[in-house]
């Protein structure tokens, strides 16, 4: 057994195996996606679905990336993460006071898979204005802003009862897959997927606790 | 054909020089900014500081204010200028947001107040229209601009024995100034073991009432935030139309919990995506009042072509 955990140290340390926190959906912070119409998540497709959309780029340019699109921009509804959670074990009521500080922009969650590293999220920028610039000759009458939001609030949780503060909302789901070709060979290729949080919801309940 | 070329090179390095003038006069004399109108709701305790941010677009990547507390006069006040509310400004910090009005680009800038007004007791203060005045620093010249309303409410205290807020959620609908509260589901235990007669609900947002004669007891229905407000009554529901304000009446008995669906109405246009709560209540035939402190409902990252074309752009010297 200590030679097993040694070794798979040993893997993690010279391969630079990452860890990361298990999402359904492959997105940190966003739990649940429900499609408005048609839609689907990377996750949520089979290899031969990924391995259709690379046979659909074709064959190989000399130089540059060839991008195809499952999602453009697909409407839909996600559960996100709960902002907080607190228990009262006790025989007092408790108060908190919460600060909830919103000034972001427009958020997106990206993931990259296969040879696309974390420089590709520059390259995505490039395919969003492309995405826009062709959205806003169409149909697209929506700027993305930052609402800026600094709040706090009250509230009481009664002697065993937890209150539960959690976020649900709107979002656009991009995703496709690419390849970078230098000299006509494929040099990079991948999967990604972008995700747009359009609006949040915020919702506060409480249950009761065992006893 | 070398005097050619030098009356050539005369000339485009004139039209460059003149070009150059002209836009940099242009910047340096006048600069525009604009703020989005919304229902702005200050809840807080008698004993505790109220801060609160708002953002302000300019048309310009450098603000062209100077920020310091002590040169910074500022306050929000009605149309009259009657009522005022001081302010301190804290900080005015750029975001990476721009949008762009008429084909020119705004920036936009966090701006962070403190409100510079101590009370121990109660007060309200509600501002049907509301104008920020901002000092510019060391000029001292004012600059005004229209925010939307106001209420400003220092509250006793949010803790109370009888009443337990369980539950809320909002209900968002797209309006004619785009997403907006259209209505809410709210949860309340009676701790006590008397009854309580809740007498009124009040959102504290200026000209924002719930609809008594609308509103739901013992709501159960499961829906999702955006669950148009008719989907939800089951009838047709208008948010803008004139109503009665009456008493609710509505019982929870001793140690009982209700959960409620409380539509809204509207009296002015503007976005509202957060509010304090006010319930007057009776319990033993004495009257009390309790507070639910102010909540976010919802945010959203997105302005449609209306409101942006509906912003109102103020234009002043740039010195």
């Amino acid at each position: 057994m200590k030679k097993l955990l040694i070794f798979t140290l040993f893997l993690w340390i010279f391969l630079g195996l990452d860890l990361y926190a298990y999402s359904p959906t492959g997105h940190e912070n966003v739990s649940v996606v429900e499609f408005i119409d048609d839609g689907e998540l990377l996750i949520d497709m089979t290899s031969s679905q990924i391995e259709a959309g690379y046979k659909t780029l074709g064959r190989n340019r000399l130089f540059g990336w060839k991008h195809y699109f499952f999602n453009i921009k697909e409407e839909a509804n996600y559960v996100g993460e709960i902002i907080f959670s607190r228990s009262n074990r006790t025989t007092e009521k408790l108060k908190i006071d919460y600060e909830l500080k919103e000034t972001h922009y427009s958020e997106r969650s990206i993931k990259t898979t296969g040879s696309l590293s974390a420089d590709f999220e520059g390259k995505i920028k490039k395919i969003d204005a492309g995405l826009k610039a062709s959205a806003s000759v169409t149909s697209d009458k929506k700027t993305a802003v930052t609402r800026v939001e600094d709040t706090s609030f009250s509230f009481v949780v009664d002697p065993f009862h937890r209150m539960t503060f959690r976020v649900t909302g709107e979002a656009l789901v991009t995703n496709g897959v690419s390849k970078l070709s230098i000299l006509g060979m494929t040099f990079k290729k991948g999967t990604w997927e972008y995700i747009d949080i359009i609006t949040r919801y915020y919702e506060l309940y409480e249950e009761e606790l065992p006893r | 054909m070398k005097k050619l070329n030098y009356l050539i090179l005369f000339f485009v390095s004139t039209l460059i020089i003149i070009g150059l003038i002209s836009l940099y006069s242009k910047q340096d004399k006048v600069f525009q900014m604009t703020v989005i109108p919304q229902a702005f709701s200050l809840v807080s305790a008698t004993n505790d500081d109220e801060e609160f941010s708002m953002g302000i677009y300019f048309d310009s990547n450098t603000l062209p204010i100077n920020i310091n507390p002590r040169d910074n006069c500022c306050y929000i006040a009605d149309k009259s200028n009657e009522n005022q509310l001081p302010l301190v400004l804290l900080s005015a910090i750029p975001t990476q947001s721009q949008i762009t009005i008429n084909n020119k680009l705004f920036f936009l800038y966090d701006f962070l107040f403190k409100i510079d007004f101590q009370t121990t007791s109660p007060y309200q203060l509600e501002l049907d229209e509301a104008y920020l005045h901002l000092n510019r620093g060391v000029e001292t010249e004012e600059m005004l601009i229209f925010i939307g309303s106001l209420a400003f409410v220092k509250i006793p205290s949010m803790l109370n024995n009888d009443l337990t807020m369980t539950k809320l959620k909002g209900n968002v609908n797209l309006l004619d100034q785009g997403k907006s509260v259209v209505g809410f589901e709210m949860k309340l235990r009676n701790n006590s073991l008397a009854p309580i007669r809740i007498e009124r609900i009040k959102p504290l947002v200026t000209n924002l009432f719930v609809s008594a004669q609308d509103s739901l007891e013992q709501f159960t229905f499961d829906f999702s935030s955006t669950d148009s407000v008719k989907t939800i009554l089951g009838y047709q529901y208008e948010v803008y139309s004139a109503f009665e304000e009456v008493d609710f009446n509505f019982l929870i008995g001793g140690n009982e919990e209700v959960n409620y669906y409380f539509p809204l109405k509207y009296q002015n246009s503007y976005k509202i995506n957060q509010f304090g709560i006010q319930i007057d209540y009776w319990k033993n035939e004495i009257r009390y009042t309790e507070y639910i402190d102010n909540f976010i409902f919802f945010n959203d990252y997105q302005l449609s072509e209306r409101e942006i074309n509906n912003l109102i752009v103020y234009t002043y010297d740039n010195h």
